[in-house]
Formats: C-alpha cells, structure tokens, sequence
C-alpha cells in the first residue's frame, strides 16, 4: 500500500514537473517573438473589446480593429523574416557575477539581399530544473507554504528556476545592417547571476516586424563558448594579519632574514665562524683582507584561506556571500611576495597554493567558482587538512558561513594546536555575544568589511 | 533625439516629447484640453527643469498606493454621481491624470525604469518573503511612460470629441503610434507607411462590421439600447412569449403627508395602431416645443405644461410631489396625464409635443423637481379624427362585433361607456405575463392578436387590455389614444415615498371627454396585474436599491447650492493638504539630496578635461551622475542613438589618459579630446 502510494506521488511528481516544464518552453518560445510593444498590444486589444462589448462605441471599435489590424499584419513576420547568417563569439576568459560583461561577435551573413533590421541574442542557457532536482531540491521556506502550494510546488519551480539561471541579458544593442557576404562585429552584453562555467551555445539573430511587435527569432551558426564566472568581490581596506603579514593590492616582501643561503646581497668583511665556503677569494686577492659573500634568505609570508563550505539551515544567499568574501581576499592578497593556501571541502578536503613561483592567484578563483554547498558536517576533516600543513602557515584566515556549536569547536580546535586564525563569520542579524572575530552580517557584507579596517584579530 | 539603445527591453523608454503628445492627444480627444496640456507640461518638464528626486523602492510604492487610492476615491464619485453603467468607461477616460503620481515618480526620479512589483502587493510580499529567507529575486522593470502613452491612448476613444470625430481619433492614433514605431524600430519609411495604410484599412472596415454586427446583435437580441421614441412603440401584441421587466428603481415620488399622488404617470401617447405598433405621423423634431415658463416671484421658475393662465398652472392649492431619479438627455418625464406645471428642475432644456409626452434635457445625470398636478387641462391636444378615431381595417369586424356585444353602442354617456368598457375587462378576462397568443402581419387571413384576445384567449398583459380598450372606445365613437407609462403602486414606508420600478412599466388608454374637453385616463387592465408588479424583491436587489438611493441622494445633496460651496471648500482644503504634505516632503527630500550632490561633487575634478564639459548637456538627458558613479561610465549611458559610440569611446580613452596617466600629456591629445567633446556636443544639442 505505501509503495503505491509512493509510486502514485512519484506519477503526479512527474507530471507536475512535465507540465511546468513544457509550459515554460512554451513561455520563452512566445516571449522570444513577443516584443514589449506586443505585450503593450495586447493589453490595448483586452482593454478595447472590453469597452466595445454591448456598447456602441465608434472609437473604441476603430481602436480594437486597429490593434488587430497591427496584430495580423506583424505576425507572418514571425514566419517569414529569415537570416543566414555563421558567427563566432570573442569570449574573455573570465567574467564576475553581477558585473555587466561586453564581448563581441563577429557575424558574417551568408543570406541573398540585405539584411536589415535585425539583432543578435546570445541566448543564456536553459534554466529548467530537471526532474531529479524538481523532485529531490526544496525550496527554502517550503514547509510554511499552504498545503496547495507545497502539493503543486508552483513556487519552487519558480525558485529553481530563478536559482539555475546563470546570467541574463545577451541583446546586442547595435542593430545589423548587412549586405550579402559582408561582416560586422556586434557588441553582446550580458550579466552573470551565478559563479561556474557558463557554455552559451544558443545565438539567434531576431528580426521584427515592421511595428516590432513580433520578431522572428532564427538560430545563427556559431561555435558554443564557455566563460569561467568568478565570485563577486568586494573591495576590502587595508588589513593586517596576526603573524606580521599584510593584505595589500601591491607591496614587498615582508620579511627576511639574512643566512648563510639564498641569493647574493653584497660583500663583508670576514668574522670569526663564518663558513670557508662563502669567502670570496677574488676579492680577498685585491683587498688583501679576507672578504666573505653575504647571503640572504627571503621569507614570504605563507597564509591559509580555510572556506567553510557546509550549508545546511543557511541560505544559498549567504553561501554566496561567503564565498565572494574568501574570493575577495584571494583576489586583494599580493601573491608575488606571499604564498596562499585555500582549504576546503568539496566532497573531499582540497589544498589548493598559489603564490609566487607556484601559480596565479586567478586559479584561486577559478576554484571558488566550483565551490558547491556542502550539506554534511565535515570539520573533522577540514581540521585534519589544516592541521596537516600547520607547519607552513604563518597564520589562517577562517570564512566561516554562520556561527554554531560545530564551528566554534573547529575554530577551538585550531588554535589549540598552535594555528593563529582570524575568523571572519557571515550570518544573519546581530554578531552574538563573546564572537572570536569579525562579524559580518549578511546582505551588508561591503559595508561591514570596510569597518575591518586595521588589523584582524586572532581567536 | 533618439535615447533608445536596447529595442528589447520594457526599459526603454518611449521617445522623447511621444508621452507628452499622448497627453494632449487625450485632452483634445475628451475636451480637457486644458488638463491634457498641464499633464503634458509635468510629463515632459524634467526636459527642460532640473530637479529630480531619488525615488527609492518605497517611495515608488507609495505612489502607487497613491495612485490607487486616487483611483478608487474618482470611482467612488464617478459612480455617486450616478453614472452606474457608464461609470467603467468614465473612470477609464480619467486614467491619465489619476496615474500621473507615478508618472511623476518616472518623470523626476533618477531611476531609468520602475519596479514591475512596485504595483502588486503580492509580489511585494513575495519579495519581502525571499529577502527574508536569502531567496534569489527576479524583478522586472518597467518604464511607465510606456504605460501611460498606451492608457492615454485607450483613454481617448471614451472622449466626446473621439466619439463625435472618429476620423480625427483615428489619425491621432496612426501618428502616434507611427510616432514611435518609427523611432523605437528605426525601420524604413516605406515599410512603415504600406504596413500601416493595411491596418488602417483593416481599422476602417473592422469598425464597420461591428458596427453592423452590435446593431444586428441588438436587433436579434432585443437588447438594443431603446431610446425613448416618441413617434412609435412596439408592443408585444401578437407576439408570444414571456414579458419581462427590470425590478430596479426608476423614480422615486414624495408628496406631504395627506397629499395624494398621482396613480398613472404617462410617458408617451400614441394614435396610430397597426399590427401590434402604435405610432403617430408627426414630426418629432418639429412636434417637439420647448415649454413656456414663469417666473411670478424671483428664483421660483415655473415650466407650464399646459396652455393656461399661469395661476391656474402654477397655484398654490393644485396637489404636488417631488420627482427624483437618473435621467439622461431626452429622457421623457413621467407625469400625470393632467400635470400643470413643473418647478425646481436642473435643466438644460425641456420639450413638449403635442401628445403630452414631455421630454427633457438634465444639466445632471440625476435630477429632482416639483410637479403640480390635478389642474383642469391636459398637456396634449385636442383630438384629430383621422388618428384618434382610426380602426385598421383589419381588426374592424371584430371591433364591431365586440362593441355591439359589450352594449358600448347603445350607451350614450362618456362616463357609463367608460365603466362599462372597464367592468367588461375585469370580469371576462384575466391578466397573464406568459403571452400565447401569436399572430402574423404577413398573413392577413390569421386571426389578429387583438382579434384572438377580444374573441377567444381572453388572456394577456395590459398592452392587449390598452390596445383593445382604445380601439373598442374608437368604435364607440369617442377619440382614444394608447399611453404608456408607469403606475404609481409600491410604497417605501420606511423613506415615506412611492417608488417606481421597472416592472411598474404599464400600458393604458386615454379617452377625450367631448363635455369636458379633457383627456382622461382609462386603464382596463384588471387590478389583479399590481401584485405582480411588485414582485419579492431578492437580497441582491434591496443592496441595489440601497445604493442607487444612496448615490441619487448623495448626488443631489452634493449639488445643492449650499452645499456645493461646502463640499467644494472640504474637498479643496483636503487636496490642499494632500498636496502640502507630498509637497514638503518633496521638498525636504529635494534639500537633503541637494546637500548631499554638494558633498559628492564639491569642487569638481581634481584634474579637468574638455569633455567634463559635456556634463551639464548629458545631464539633460541622463540626469544628475549618482554618488559613485564614475564620470566615464556615466557618459557611457548615452548610448549608440544619442552619440557616435566609437567617438564617444575615443574621447572617454583620451580622458582617461589625461586624468590618470602619469606620464606627460600629449599637446595633440587634449586637442584631439577638444575636437571630439565638440563634436559629441553638437550631437546632443542635435537631438
């Protein structure tokens, strides 16, 4: 009897998520070739019958025959407009979340005639959710829904939806105006939503109508392209680490210590102790005095960026905001005179360094993009990562996402082995009482950090 | 100028100067052409008058708030002042000055578009709900002057001027919307014009054939609008069927205490009857004739109804009540058959012909009045023979046989002929609004309508009793004429007056009195009919009528003399203070943001170059630069309509240059950015 009524649940669960995703299709299908100015008349077309009907209502009358007569003699256009035309897209390597990203396309049009009127859109990828999600992902705050709504699930597909769109935008403002076999580079402006790898694969050329009340909307043949979206950042005051280091955008090394290794400073005078090998016996010949090379050592600055990635009762919101925050200092950290580790879990503990001689910091970020939620508690294992090269960090700078019995026993954790942290802790509201380190509370992120402003504390 | 830079987005904004145009479009098209002008000032102002406002979320929610309560408060008064049917329409035709607090928030705020969700409060509360929870929010924008243009547009067709001119309307709106199609799809001239001389054909003839298919519809239906006609009536006679009448309350009658009211209230009299239509040969147009009035004491203006002295029509000692109820233009006034004089009517004109039908012209679409009544003449005329004595062939034999049978013939006084006639209908046949009688004007050999009621069904609603009474009476020899009108039958005990419903609806006879030489009333339908005129009302109906009285009521209190100045003072002195309270705040906000550009732009730039000298022309079409923004991205905006974008990005290059390259500036740099910053100027003031 219970397997039946789950296997009947799972029946109408896909169904549900059929529908929606067939009416959705359907949705972008006529809203791709249903332009504002449509929208507008169709609204004038409703508001018209409805003052015609019992009445008689000369203008009205002329109004609604007038919005119908623009009705059917924009919409063949839909059919009949067609372009030929190949294209390919000069994607940069990297784009930011929220941040406007321009790129060009170079068009070539292949068609007989002219081709008039007509723009490019780079069509973002397709956001519907697949059923696995559908069934499987809840959309936060479900449970205080109505029961019709928590059956129907309406709103979370609206709220995945709205979660796998990546970005949006792709119009080219610039309209095109080609002549047979000529080309032209188009400018496409798009906005990413979401940090990871966007692969646009879908550009069209739209053609309108002679009112722009429909556009006919063609696939133009061109390679897919791929775009890393890295994290939003926010820009951060100047800071100072426990442990000596500092946070700045450009500086030098610092410190150092003088030794009997490393690259060559200049030349003194032999003291007693000083090792035969380093005495420079050119020199010794034309001074006459035993003269001795000077060594020294440089010491960069070996930090530890430990991401919290477990987001269980947290929003996905914050876990953005967490992540934006660790790539903000990964992105503002001088990696010529430092070395930096992120450490986190992503399904199993990661260690990633960059820093001089070994990678760019740009890598870093790279990695953010793919960092997902974690929904099992895995401190046990972060610690045990951090704890593994303790012996090469100068001192940790913990983004943790929220504030709990769990983190505060990892943080404790830490710094009873001897790690120096600096814990940074996006939540929700007010910091609660006797917090070992900077709050910052979510959706104010920018404004708290500049009040970070010095130096951070240690736990 | 053409700032329109993505075709695609419900950002864009409508092209300069269109929304202002569409303001004066819907005034002249209303005939507010003064309010249509003022609107077109505050919507295009922010042109040429550089105060803006940072309108936030909020802000823009509560002008629609605003808004909206400026549209419920002008329904409210549209529908008080007694316009129920049209009062959807009229509301609509006031759209564009009752939207215009968000317009004001488009016009001078900062903001490029307005929140799609500023106006649902669901979505509001959605968007509240997701940034509560951390949910991720799509919201869309919109420009509302988009808004506007398409309102204003569907506003002008309710116009006056539209309805009387629709050819004028018709060309407004192809320029219009030619106006903007033009610019917001840069298409071709020629395109355009083919594309829209087809719609407009299209236009022309789909106007046409609703117009013909509303009057078939109509006709086919029987729901045309049946305006009064005083030259002829259809009845039901030799139609079966069921008769129905609307329950809802016409008029309303008050007399003093111990003053009696009429019993029957005529609207129309008619001579002529041919199967199943009365109808009378005169020309309405010229029939029709205002009536005389007196004025005996000063501000006490009499309409006279009758051709009489003055002091017989306007004595103190005739009976009289009060009418009240909606009229509109040519409304015929229902009024007794031996009503004198008329009194205390806002009206534009009154009209009499020689029937006795009154009609009248009301200043107001609800109108009340004195009528004296009980005087010793009627309004209309003497008889003619030809009309008032007329028999169609047809219905002769009958009529004749009914008259001798009924003994009308060999009774010789008017009085005892009309009570004969009257008991004979009472006694012998029955009052039914289920109709079954059918006959046919086509083939004359069937039996008429009026022939199978007198001989055989016996049966009928009083338009059969009123046709059969005045031809039997014409068959007597005593001129007779049909009259429809209402009978005065139900009381309001509670408001203490006498209400006249639809269903009061009622059709009667007058017969001329050769002695006396008046007309009196006769009406042969069996008594029986009343209860059934004053069905049981439902509780829908009794809210109606509660509303109507209300909105009739309020209507005349809000118009009389006295309280017109005080209503108007109340009504002023609130808009005065709505108007001083978002004043002050607009002003105290304008302040704030006054002190706060002084803060952000203290001083300018530290480092100058030719195209800061751009600002102030860019301002006029981007407004005032926020806090933060860069002056490079700002410029940016202009977009591919308003400049050369390749110029634009050149001198921006050179800008940048010159304010942040540490290196020394060269001479033909800042003389190439003044060429440039020239160039982009003349483009702006171009437009």
């Amino acid at each position: 009897m219970k397997e039946l009524a789950i296997k009947s649940g799972t029946t109408f669960d896909r169904w549900l998520h059929r529908s929606y995703f067939r009416i959705a299709g359907i949705k972008y299908h006529l809203f791709q070739r249903l332009r504002p100015a449509g929208i507008a008349l169709l609204g004038v077309i409703i508001l018209a019958a409805c003052l015609s009907l019992g009445h008689h209502r000369v203008p009205a009358y002329l109004l609604f025959s007038f919005a119908i007569g623009m009705l059917f003699t924009g919409l063949p256009s839909v059919f009949l407009r067609r372009a030929h035309l190949e294209a390919k897209r000069h994607l940069p390597r990297y784009a930011t979340v929220d941040q406007l990203l321009s790129y060009q396309v170079h068009v070539r049009h292949l068609g007989k005639g002219h081709l008039r009127r007509a723009w490019l859109l780079d069509a973002p990828p397709d956001p519907r959710p697949s059923h696995e999600d559908f069934h499987h992902i809840k959309e936060p705050g479900e449970d205080e829904r109505n029961l019709f709504d928590r059956k129907f699930a309406y709103f979370r597909w609206t709220w995945l939806l709205l979660r796998n769109r990546l970005c949006i935008g792709g119009n080219a403002p610039e309209m095109l105006d080609l002549v047979h076999g000529a080309e032209a580079k188009v400018n496409v402006c798009l906005t990413p939503l979401r940090r990871g790898v966007i692969r646009l694969d879908d550009l069209r050329v739209l053609l309108p109508d002679a009112f722009g009340i429909f556009q006919a909307s063609r696939k133009v043949s061109a390679p897919p392209a791929t775009l890393i979206v890295l994290p939003r950042r926010y820009p951060l005051p100047p800071l100072e680490l426990p442990g000596g280091g500092s946070f700045r955008s450009a500086g030098e090394a610092s410190t150092n210590e003088s030794g009997n290794s490393g690259e060559f400073v200049g030349l003194r005078d032999y003291r007693p102790g000083d090792p035969l090998r380093q005495i420079h016996w050119k020199s010794w010949a034309r001074t006459g005095r035993p003269i001795v090379k000077e060594l020294e050592k440089p010491f960069y600055p070996h930090y530890g960026l430990v991401v919290d990635t477990l987001s269980g009762s947290q929003s996905d919101l914050q876990f953005e905001e967490t992540i934006s925050v660790a790539a903000s200092f990964a992105a503002a950290i001088d990696t010529s005179h430092t070395l930096l580790d992120l450490l986190f879990i992503k399904t199993e503990a990661h260690r990633v360094t960059v820093g001089r001689g070994v990678e760019r910091a740009e890598k870093l970020l790279e990695v953010l993009a793919s960092v997902t939620p974690q929904r099992e508690s895995h401190y046990d294992q972060l610690a045990r990562l951090v704890m593994q090269y303790q012996e090469d960090l100068t001192c940790c700078l913990v983004i943790l996402n929220g504030w709990d019995a769990q983190r505060a026993e990892f943080l404790k954790k830490l710094t009873h082995h001897g790690i120096i942290c600096s814990p940074i802790i996006i939540g929700v509201g007010i910091a609660p009482e006797g917090l070992p380190g900077a709050w910052l509370q979510s959706g104010n992120i920018a404004r708290d950090l500049q009040r970070l402003r010095g130096r951070l504390h240690s736990a | 100028m053409r700032i329109t830079a993505n075709p695609h987005s419900q950002v864009s904004p409508p092209p300069p100067w269109i929304v202002g145009a569409s303001m004066l479009f819907w005034g002249c098209m209303t005939g507010h052409l003064l309010i249509g002008l003022l609107l077109a000032i505050v919507v295009e102002a922010p042109r040429w008058v550089r105060v803006e406002w940072e309108f936030n979320d909020e802000a823009c929610t509560r002008a629609w708030q605003f808004t909206c309560i400026a549209i419920g408060l002008a329904a409210a008064l549209i529908w008080l002042d007694g316009s129920r049917y049209e009062a959807l329409p009229v509301l609509l035709g006031w759209l564009p000055p009752l939207l215009m607090p968000m317009q004001f928030v488009q016009s001078f705020g900062r903001r490029d578009a307005l929140p799609l969700n500023t106006f649902s409060f669901l979505a509001r509360q959605r968007r509240e709900r997701n940034r509560r929870l951390g949910l991720a929010d799509s919201i869309h924008h919109i420009h509302f002057g988009n808004i506007l243009f398409v309102t204003a547009i569907v506003s002008a067709a309710m116009g006056s001027f539209a309805s009387a001119n629709p050819s004028l309307f018709l060309m407004g709106v192809i320029v219009l919307s030619g106006w903007i199609f033009r610019v917001k799809n840069r298409g071709g001239m020629l395109t355009l014009l083919i594309a829209f001389s087809i719609v407009t054909c299209i236009a022309v003839a789909g106007q046409m054939m609703m117009s013909r298919a509303y009057e078939w519809a109509a006709n086919f239906s029987g729901v045309a609008e049946k305006k009064f006609d005083p030259n002829s009536t259809e009845t039901m006679v030799g139609k079966p069927g069921k008769v129905e009448q609307s329950p809802e309350i016409i008029w309303r009658l008050t007399a003093e205490k111990g003053v009696p009211v009429p019993r029957l209230l005529r609207l129309a009299s008619y001579g002529i009857y041919e199967n199943g239509t009365w109808s009378n040969e005169r020309v309405s147009a010229v029939d029709f004739k205002d009536l005389i009035t007196s004025e005996p004491v000063k501000g006490e203006a009499y309409y006279l109804l009758n051709d009489v002295s003055d002091a017989k029509a306007i004595s103190p000692t005739l009976p009289r009540y009060t009418l009240r109820g909606a009229a509109a233009a040519e409304t015929p006034l229902p009024l007794p058959g031996s009503a004198a004089s008329l009194r205390d009517f806002a009206l534009d004109g009154i009209e009499r012909n020689s029937l006795g039908s009154v009609r009248i012209f009301p200043k107001a679409p609800v109108i009340e009045g004195v009528v004296l009544w009980n005087g010793e003449t009627n309004p209309e005329t003497p008889p003619l023979d030809k009309e008032d004595l007329n028999i169609p062939p047809r219905e002769v034999i009958t009529l004749s046989k009914t008259a001798k049978e009924i003994g009308l013939l060999d009774e010789p006084d008017f009085d005892e002929k009309l009570g004969l006639l009257r008991s004979w209908f009472f006694q012998n046949f029955s009052y039914s609004r289920e109709l079954k009688i059918s006959s046919s004007s086509a083939v004359v050999s069937r039996p008429s309508g009026i022939q199978q009621f007198l001989t055989k069904q016996r049966e009928g609603h009083c338009e059969y009793f009123a046709t059969a009474c005045a031809l039997l009476l014409r068959e007597a020899g005593i001129p007779s004429r049909y009259t429809t009108g209402y009978v005065v039958h139900e009381r309001d005990v509670k408001h203490q007056e006498m209400v006249i419903r639809g269903t009061h609806g009622h059709a009667w006879c007058r017969a001329w009195n050769e002695s006396s030489q008046r007309w009196v009333d006769l009406d042969p339908t069996p008594p029986q009919w009343l209860p059934s005129a004053t069905p049981e009302l439902t509780a829908m109906q009794r809210v109606q009528d509660a509303l109507k009285r209300l909105r009739e009521d309020f209507f005349l209190w809000r118009n009389r003399p006295g309280n017109r100045l005080a209503s108007s003072l109340v009504m002023g002195l609130i808009a005065l203070g709505i108007a001083g309270f978002v004043g002050k705040r607009l002003w105290k906000s304008m302040q704030r943001q006054e002190r706060l550009n002084a803060f952000y732009h203290a001083g300018g730039p530290l480092i100058r170059t030719p195209l800061h000298d751009l600002e102030p022309q860019a301002r006029k079409l981007l407004g005032y630069r926020p806090a933060g923004q860069t002056f490079a991205v700002w410029l940016q905006r202009l977009g591919p309509d308003a400049v050369e974008t390749a110029l634009l990005d050149d001198a921006i290059s050179i800008h940048q240059r010159l304010r942040f390259d540490p290196a020394a500036e060269l001479p033909e740099d800042r003389a190439r950015l003044v060429e440039i910053s020239y160039q982009l100027g003349r483009a702006l003031r171009k437009g």
